[in-house]
């Protein structure tokens, strides 16, 4: 089950990107799990575990979506291809050194960044409705958002590349 | 061009504005559009949308987690304990014996005093005492229940009760529980008159019976379950171990942990592991109640909506074959005019219906899951062909349509046209065939598909599901025998 247990994080963030509601894709997730545990007996040792793990996966998130009564578009199924192919090249490790050097950058994000950050993040509130709260259009906080990713972006990959110096300017 | 280029051809602040719409859940038809255009047009977009994806389940991850940390003050860390100086250690602990003396004492003192169950908690209003002489009486925390008097509760209610001695007991919903047989001695007897109650004895040195109409419970310490029907009872054992007699012929039994015991009125008695011994564990955060515990939370509402299997045709006695595998309280009747079986209670561990349809007409059978009050309760089974005439006829042939293109399936395949392979690694490898047959296209060319599942012969499969509304599960059955059986409740 150690197998089961060190690709979680992976399986998160795939049911994630096709499910982009945190606490939704956190349900599918545990419905994964409990399909993967019953079904642990028919893994073929030698075999990709992960590419394995995908594929139940993927029939969970279609179970949840049409659950939910959310048609197959041509998209869901495009995100979904996407997915499976990124997650069974990627590794494990490679997140978590990530979301380390994401909780450093955000260190540096100013106090009001960081009011947006939450806002959108934490309170899952659209952009549209942070406009309206803030009097300003949505596209000015969508730009701002994005500019701030970007921001993020860099700094995880400068913290990566190099640790000791960081990129705290950039973000705030 | 290469990707690189192509993508520079590309707005990436419109890509990124369509991709934030996407994990906003506010894309329109029209921005949909765009975004697959985008993805059709550049490989490294593809990257970019994950890349995007992943930082925003980072940045939900982390702000969420900060912000939750900032709610309980503090930076979401466990706090350090400091022990406290050498002298306020030695005052606490005297100050402990003590007290453990002066209860030591105290219990003493009281076990002059007749025997009686208190109440501990009580959760639901439709909860009552009835007396010896038979008035009803309320019940709250801290009643206590006397020799003789029974405790009942209704829908949604508990009561939980202790005797003040390591016993604990609880009561739950449609239950009654008297304390001690009319007439009857020492020990102390806890009679189960119906429903289930999970007790708890870790007291070893007091004995305590739990009786039901059909059998008694003899506790050795541990933790386990009881449930009192009309016709049978069922003990499933979590921790140590119990020894079951029935009461018709003071046949006795030993039932340990991980053993579910059902005691009908003529059944031969042996405990059997439980079939979903896996709720018993704990995995990637979700935690399973054990089989008992979560059998019991779903039994009542099944009792009154039981699972039936049911032939869409009435039942043809000369060429179709029904019969239960064993006798078993959980499969209540076989055969009527439509009727196969129905199951009342789904820990029905060496229950099961065998079906044969040799040299009949197609037999379509239907599974009814029952109207379930959990949004996450489900019925598992498993289904086997046992011998097979005609391998070619469908087994279980499941309707449904998919308005996309399945794994594995070629976009070509023409309407009308099947398309069968054995890929489904997470449903036993081979054992089942798909076999998807194109029926029609959607006005945007998108392809509708029916499918079947075809089961090969010897091979046995799961064949569950979770329903959050009555569903109905269909096999065609001709040309073989199949085995429906170990039906269990999931959760």
């Amino acid at each position: 089950m150690g197998l089961l247990s060190g690709i979680q994080p992976v399986l998160h963030r795939y049911v994630f990107a096709q499910i982009p509601d945190f606490h939704g894709a956190q349900d599918v997730l545990q419905n994964v799990c409990i399909v993967l545990w019953r079904k642990f007996g028919e893994y073929r040792e030698g075999t990709p575990f992960v590419a394995w793990a995908l594929t139940v996966a993927r029939y969970e998130v279609l179970h949840a979506k049409r659950a939910f009564a959310r048609h197959n578009s041509h998209l869901e199924q495009t995100i979904a291809d996407i997915a499976t192919e990124h997650y069974a090249k990627t590794d494990p490790q490679y997140h978590a050194e990530r979301e380390n050097a994401l909780r450093r950058c955000l260190e540096y994000v100013s106090p009001a960044n960081r009011i947006l950050l939450d806002k959108r993040y934490v309170d899952g509130k659209t952009c549209e409705t942070v406009a309206r709260e803030d009097n300003v259009s949505a596209i000015a906080v969508r730009t701002r958002l994005c500019r701030l990713r970007d921001a993020l972006r860099k700094c995880i990959d400068d913290t990566l590349h190099i640790p000791e110096a960081g990129s705290a300017a950039e973000v705030s | 061009m290469n990707d690189r280029e192509r993508n520079d051809a590309v707005d990436t602040s419109d890509f990124d504005a369509l991709v934030d719409r996407y994990f906003e859940g506010t894309l329109s038809d029209t921005e949909t559009d765009r975004l697959l255009d985008a993805f059709d047009r550049s490989p490294e977009l593809k990257r970019r949308f994950m890349e995007t994806a992943d930082l925003t389940f980072d940045l939900t991850q982390q702000l969420r987690w900060d912000s939750a940390a900032k709610r309980r003050g503090g930076d979401g860390l466990p706090r350090v304990r400091r022990f406290p100086p050498f002298l306020l250690r030695f005052v606490a602990v005297a100050a402990t014996l003590v007290a453990a003396v002066a209860v030591a004492v105290l219990i003493l003192l009281q076990s002059d005093e007749e025997p009686a169950f208190r109440v501990t908690a009580v959760r639901g209003t439709d909860v009552e005492l009835s007396t010896v002489s038979g008035a009803i009486q309320s019940l709250k925390v801290d009643s206590l229940v006397r020799k003789g008097e029974a405790v009942r509760t209704g829908t949604g209610s508990e009561v939980e009760l202790s005797d003040g001695y390591g016993i604990r007991m609880q009561l739950r919903e449609h239950g009654s529980l008297r304390y001690g047989r009319a007439g009857s001695s020492a020990p102390p007897c806890m009679v189960l008159e119906s429903g289930w109650v999970n007790t708890e004895a870790t007291h070893r040195s007091r004995e305590c019976v739990l009786a039901t109409a059909l059998c008694e419970v003899r506790v050795t310490g541990t933790k386990f379950g009881v449930q009192s029907a009309a016709s049978f009872s069922r003990v499933a054992v979590t921790e140590g171990a119990v020894n079951v007699r029935r009461n018709a012929d003071m046949v006795g039994c030993s039932v340990k942990a991980g053993e579910l015991l059902t005691v009908a009125a003529t059944n031969a008695l042996g405990p059997v592991p439980w079939a979903g011994h896996e709720f018993a564990s704990s995995f990637g955060g979700v935690f399973f109640r054990d089989a008992a515990a979560n059998y019991e939370r779903n039994a009542l509402n099944v009792d009154a909506h039981p699972l039936r299997v049911l032939s869409r045709r009435p039942i043809d006695p000369k060429t179709l074959s029904v019969r239960q595998v064993s006798p078993s309280p959980s499969v209540s009747s076989v055969r009527g005019v439509d009727m196969l079986a129905v199951v009342t209670n789904l820990q029905g561990v060496g229950a099961g219906v065998l079906v044969q349809n040799l040299d009949g007409p197609d037999m379509d059978i239907l599974v009814e899951l029952p109207e379930t009050r959990s949004d996450s309760f489900g019925v598992e089974f498993k289904m086997a062909v046992q011998s097979s005439r005609i391998a070619s006829n469908a087994f279980d042939c499941t309707r449904g349509m998919y308005d996309f293109t399945p794994d594995g399936l070629p976009e070509s395949l023409l309407n009308g046209q099947t398309r069968a392979w054995h890929s489904m690694p997470e449903r036993g490898g081979t054992a089942f065939r798909m076999e998807y047959r194109r029926v029609g296209t959607l006005p945007d060319n998108r392809p509708i598909y029916e499918y079947c599942e075809r089961l090969a012969d010897g091979r046995s499969a799961d064949a569950g599901w979770v329903a959050r509304e009555p569903t109905v599960m269909e096999f065609r059955v001709k040309g073989m025998t199949i085995l429906l059986h170990e039906f269990i409740a999931i959760e």
